[in-house]
């Protein structure tokens, strides 16, 4: 009798298991699909054409300028060196010609693990790691990767956290002053 | 069993409890953290190359050669040119502010004019060419025009603009006004230059030389490299000073008096000269101005000025440096051409003028003698008044009668860049582009010995609708029968470059051409008319010493916003500005420190706090330009009040604007 009482009362552990289980759902599954927006490269670039048949290195657009810092993506500048017009057949190259170059207009493109302003990032001090220790390997793909952005944040998914760097800079001996990353 | 409140609560409880194992809540918060870094408003470092490129600021009166940090070609900062002979790496205060400046609240968006109801509003330029070219053609050579430009070339197009409209050319008055009526008396032609760098014993006579008079950076550089004995002679101590070896205290509106009685102590030890009008001089200094007589007049004990006379004497290499008004360059003149310094390394000279490239270009006459005039009904008010880089609404003594005489234009135009006292009063706003971002040129600057010329190319593309006043009076000219000869201030400039033989390329580098001689040969004349206004008048009350200081702005340029840390709560604190006096003086005239007093002249009325400064003469009350603004932004406008108002002007026979001190009452508010 008293235990049909408590039913009738809703108790017993049964809500808060569900209510458990729906929130592990949510907060695994769900939120994590919806705190990023999918958006593609405004250009298929293709890193395979440029490396495998013309036969380019990374560092033949990703460059580093006289003082050393890390000149990031080509501009139309370095890009106008060899499609000042359309050379093949590729849809994707037509547009960023037609679109782009021709136009005057650089390309927006979405930086993986763009950096916020209070971080001081020098590629040049990292230069004996390889690129895929810390970016994604796009240097083999056809079709770019997708880019998650943050909805809140608006940082891209793969922005590297400062615990990343922490980690690093602890496992191989380097400082994790404040100083070194924050000027 | 059913769903009742204490269900809904075990579920929410679960469901709390849940989601803090899973990662959402932590995320969430990290991810509204760095959301606050994104804030629209926060501003964003540029992502670029770092380079560097030179560039040309006329912010101060005489220009700073400045090197331009820019991050992915956007301009961000600006530091001195070490590689130009004017800065040697030195910038002026407010120089250094010039990239901020560039993005100031002030900033006009574009060509404005008075709407039906009396507002500025927002116009195409296509409309605002068309208004100005109809108000010109209507006005039929009643026009004038303004400039507060002291070194361009920009002023040759300006006046030979208005002078093919058959109207007036004036410009703002200021040290190089003042030094240039004193050189045409005496000199026939050319500009009063010190060559700082190589004396060894500097007078100045109330010339503020780091702080405001002539290329300030240089003038700080050379006092400090060269270790010559600096004699400050002057009402107050102000910045000038603090560096000096010496400080004579001396009435305001009596240094060409001391000077003269300086020359009547030299002449009656044996001094002499061979240049024309030397015995009339010296009858007139040994008869007007012996030590005892200037002693009189200037409060300068007799045996100073006797004394200062000996270390003149005494000193292998020394200059006497002129300030204020044209007597008192023409004084310092005569000092220096007594000590046999003149047209010498390490004296003072006449710099030879760079060419004119405008053929119908006209010598400015003085805006403030014009506009008294105007106040005044002795001259026509302009139908159409033009004021191009200068800010007379704010910046002219007798403010209030000033601004009244502005107000009699039947149609005034602003050339400004910023929203100044003068631009909130125009019928018509036509924004020149900021200094860095158009191309200009700066000419000798006053008090430099040496004739030199520096060009500024546009370091940045302007975020506003601007156009160079330049290009677009050049393109008006013709249309109003007025041609200049040119179509651009580009060609103009090309001209300048060439007639110097110098290097476009390399001066657009920073780097300044020199003349290879740049002293004049002239005869000066040392009975000189600008003379007669040395004498002191006579004078009730207190004797306003006002001076500026770069920091706090100049009479074209407001505070800059980055430079409000610079300004000490001893010159402004919250919207009172402070005037300085003496215990002696504070104490005769019953105020304490602290204390809000008006300050009353016969021209106007100004307020401010007392600070107690024993740095100030005895019937002296020290005071700030730079302050009082009416317009211009939060960073400058209400706070303190406007010297000028208080300042009086007055004219001599040869129809120079000269300065005798203003005399003052005190009154606690």
């Amino acid at each position: 009798m008293e235990e049909k009482k408590r039913l009738s009362q809703g108790g017993g552990v049964l809500p808060f298991f569900v209510g458990f289980l729906a929130a592990l759902v949510v907060g695994w599954f769900l939120v994590p699909c919806i705190t990023y927006s999918a958006k593609e490269q405004p250009i298929r670039f293709s890193h395979k054409v440029h490396v495998e048949e013309q036969g380019m290195e990374c560092d033949s657009c990703h460059t580093y300028r006289e003082d050393g810092s890390f000149a990031g993506l080509p501009t139309n500048e370095q890009c106008g060196e060899c499609h000042e017009d359309v050379n093949g057949e590729d849809p994707a190259e037509t547009k960023y010609v037609e679109e782009y170059f021709q136009k005057g207009k650089e390309v927006p493109w979405l930086v993986y693990q763009y950096q916020p302003d209070n971080v001081y990032f020098s590629h040049l001090a990292h230069d004996g790691m390889e690129c895929t220790q810390c970016h994604p390997d796009v240097g083999n793909s056809d079709t770019p990767p997708t880019y998650y952005e943050n909805r809140i944040s608006g940082y891209s998914k793969q922005t590297m956290k400062m615990w990343q760097c922490e980690r690093c800079h602890a496992e191989n001996g380097v400082s994790n002053a404040c100083y070194v990353c924050h000027k | 069993m059913g769903f009742n409140r204490r269900s809904f609560i075990q579920l929410a409880a679960g469901g709390v409890t849940g989601i803090l194992f899973t990662p959402a809540v932590w995320k969430a918060t990290d991810d509204v953290s760095i959301w606050t870094q994104n804030w629209s408003w926060i501003p964003r470092v540029p992502k670029g190359e770092v380079a560097k490129t030179a560039g040309l600021s006329k912010l101060c009166p005489s220009g700073c050669a400045v090197q331009l940090d820019t991050v992915g070609g956007k301009v961000y900062m600006a530091e001195g040119n070490e590689e130009n002979p004017l800065s040697k790496g030195g910038v002026c205060p407010l120089c250094a502010s010039a990239v901020q400046m560039m993005h100031s609240p002030s900033r006009v968006e574009g060509p404005m004019m008075k709407d039906g109801s009396g507002k500025l509003v927002l116009v195409t330029w296509e409309q605002a060419e068309s208004a100005l070219k109809e108000k010109l053609a209507a006005a039929k050579g009643k026009v004038a025009l303004v400039s507060g430009d002291e070194t361009g070339t920009a002023n040759e197009v300006l006046s030979g603009f208005v002078a093919g409209l058959g109207g007036g050319f004036y410009a703002m008055p200021g040290e190089a006004t003042a030094a240039g009526q004193a050189a045409a008396d005496m000199f026939g032609e050319g500009q009063i230059g010190y060559d700082l760098e190589n004396a060894d014993f500097v007078l100045s006579l109330g010339a503020n030389l780091v702080d405001f008079w002539g290329p300030t950076v240089r003038n700080a550089r050379a006092l400090a490299e060269t270790g010559a004995t600096f004699v400050y002679a002057g009402p107050s101590q102000n910045r000038s000073c603090a560096i000096a070896d010496q400080w004579v205290p001396a009435k305001p509106g009596s240094l060409a008096a001391l000077a003269l009685g300086v020359a009547s102590s030299l002449i009656a030890g044996g001094r002499v000269s061979t240049a024309s009008g030397f015995g009339q001089f010296k009858s007139m200094v040994l008869a007007d101005y012996t030590p005892e007589k200037a002693a009189a007049m200037t409060g300068v004990p007799v045996e100073k000025i006797t004394k200062l006379a000996s270390d003149l004497n005494a000193a292998a290499k020394p200059v006497v440096v002129g300030s204020g008004d044209p007597a008192t360059y023409a004084a310092a003149s005569i000092l220096n051409i007594l000590l046999g310094r003149f047209n010498v390394k390490g004296g003072m000279s006449v710099v030879r003028p760079l060419p004119k490239v405008v053929d119908a270009a006209v010598p400015a006459g003085d805006f403030a003698v014009f506009l008294a005039d105007v106040a005044a009904g002795k001259a026509a008010a302009p139908e159409v008044l033009m004021a191009y880089e200068c800010n007379p609404a704010y910046a002219l003594p007798e403010s209030a009668t000033m601004q009244a005489a502005l107000g009699k234009a039947g149609f005034l135009v602003s050339f400004g860049t910023y929203m100044d006292e003068t631009a909130a009063m125009a019928d018509m706003i036509l924004p020149n582009p900021h200094t860095l971002e158009r191309l200009d040129d700066v000419q000798t600057p006053f008090g430099l010995a040496e004739a030199t010329y520096c060009l500024g190319v546009p370091a940045a593309a302007s975020d506003y609708k601007v156009v160079a006043t330049t290009d677009l009076l050049l393109k008006l000219a013709p249309e109003l029968g007025a041609d200049l000869g040119y179509e651009t201030f580009q060609a103009v400039l090309e001209a300048k470059v060439e007639a110097l033989g110098a290097d476009w390329d390399e001066l657009a580098g920073g780097a300044a051409w020199v003349a290879p001689d740049s002293m004049l040969p002239v005869s000066p004349n040392m009975a000189a008319d600008t003379l007669a206004s040395a004498k002191v008048p006579a004078s009730e009350g207190l004797l306003v010493d006002a001076a500026h200081q770069l920091n706090i702005g100049s009479p074209s340029i407001a505070i800059p916003p980055h430079n409000q840390v610079t300004i000490f709560d001893t010159e402004l604190r919250k919207k009172d500005m402070f005037v300085k006096l003496n215990g002696n003086t504070a104490k005769s005239v019953g105020v304490k420190a602290g204390d809000m007093v008006k300050l009353t002249s016969a021209k106007g009325e100004c307020m401010a706090r007392v600070r107690i400064y024993e740095g100030v003469m005895d019937g002296v009350v020290a005071v700030l330009h730079g302050f009082g603004h009416t317009a211009w932004d939060e960073f400058s406008r209400g706070k303190g009040d406007n010297v000028n108002k208080i300042l009086t002007v007055s004219v001599d026979a040869d129809g120079n604007a000269v300065s005798t001190g203003s005399a003052v009452t005190i009154a606690k508010s």
